[in-house]
């Protein structure tokens, strides 16, 4: 699983992958929420779970195809999406009074946890594309975990995206979201 | 509308997983900007911020 040559593009590779991960496990975490504290999205809240889905599916190319800055671009874009749509949704909340929008989870919403996990991510691309060799061809085979935590990655979205495609249908029934939902599914 | 827009992201998934990787990333930026759409849509206007 380890054997094979681990250069540089390898190492970003795996890391990409990992990073996929790390963001679908976000949304991961917001459909726990939905369904075990019986909580509907808003609609907001359903174009933060696109940017994520945008920011993990640029760093699945990396790790499926290997670094390019093109995909380095679109998690970029994908991240930036996501941070302001998360930022207006806690600009909605941010004067006392106001109220908010679902249950608190380690003192911060979702929402304010998204906004970080996506400056997060901002800064963490910005790091990784230091890193020039990684555009390099590598003479080796590549170790194998690479290809499989981003077969992993790559299944995590494609099931995330499908998921919310039928959830969302059940929920806006095809029309605009309601600002206020009420029904989870 | 939400859902056919989660359905394009879905797209840009699966040409990625069938080695579209061009393909993919056409979709994503199509689905990128019909994001931005969805998401001028359900910024009301009758909210002003004083910063």
């Amino acid at each position: 699983m380890l054997a094979g040559t681990w250069h540089t593009r390898n190492v970003v590779r795996l890391f990409n992958g990992v990073g996929a991960l790390v963001v679908f496990s976000v949304v991961f975490g917001a459909y726990g929420i939905q369904f075990i504290f019986l909580e509907p999205p808003c609609p907001l809240c359903l174009l933060i779970r696109i940017g994520m889905l945008a920011t993990g599916l640029g760093l699945v190319l990396n790790a499926l195809f290997g670094p390019k800055p093109i995909h380095y671009g679109f998690a970029l874009l994908g991240a930036i999406f996501g941070a302001v749509v998360s930022l207006r949704n806690i600009a909605l909340h941010i004067v006392p009074g106001t109220g908010s929008y679902g249950d608190a989870v380690f003192g911060f919403h979702l929402y304010t946890w998204a906004f970080l996990v996506f400056m997060a991510m901002i800064i963490a691309i910005a790091v990784v594309m230091f890193f020039q060799r990684q555009f390099d061809e590598p003479k080796g085979p590549s170790p194998r975990i690479v290809g499989v935590v981003a077969m992993i990655a790559l299944i995590a979205g494609i099931f995330l995206a499908g998921a919310n495609t039928f959830t969302t249908a059940v929920e806006c029934e095809f029309g605009a979201c309601p600002d206020n939902p009420t029904r989870v599914l | 509308m939400m859902a056919a827009l989660f359905l394009v992201w879905l797209g840009a998934f699966v040409a990625a997983a069938k080695g579209r990787r061009n393909l993919s990333i056409v979709i994503g930026l199509a689905a990128l900007i019909l994001s931005l759409a969805m998401f001028r849509y359900h910024v009301s206007d009758n909210i002003t911020l004083s910063l």
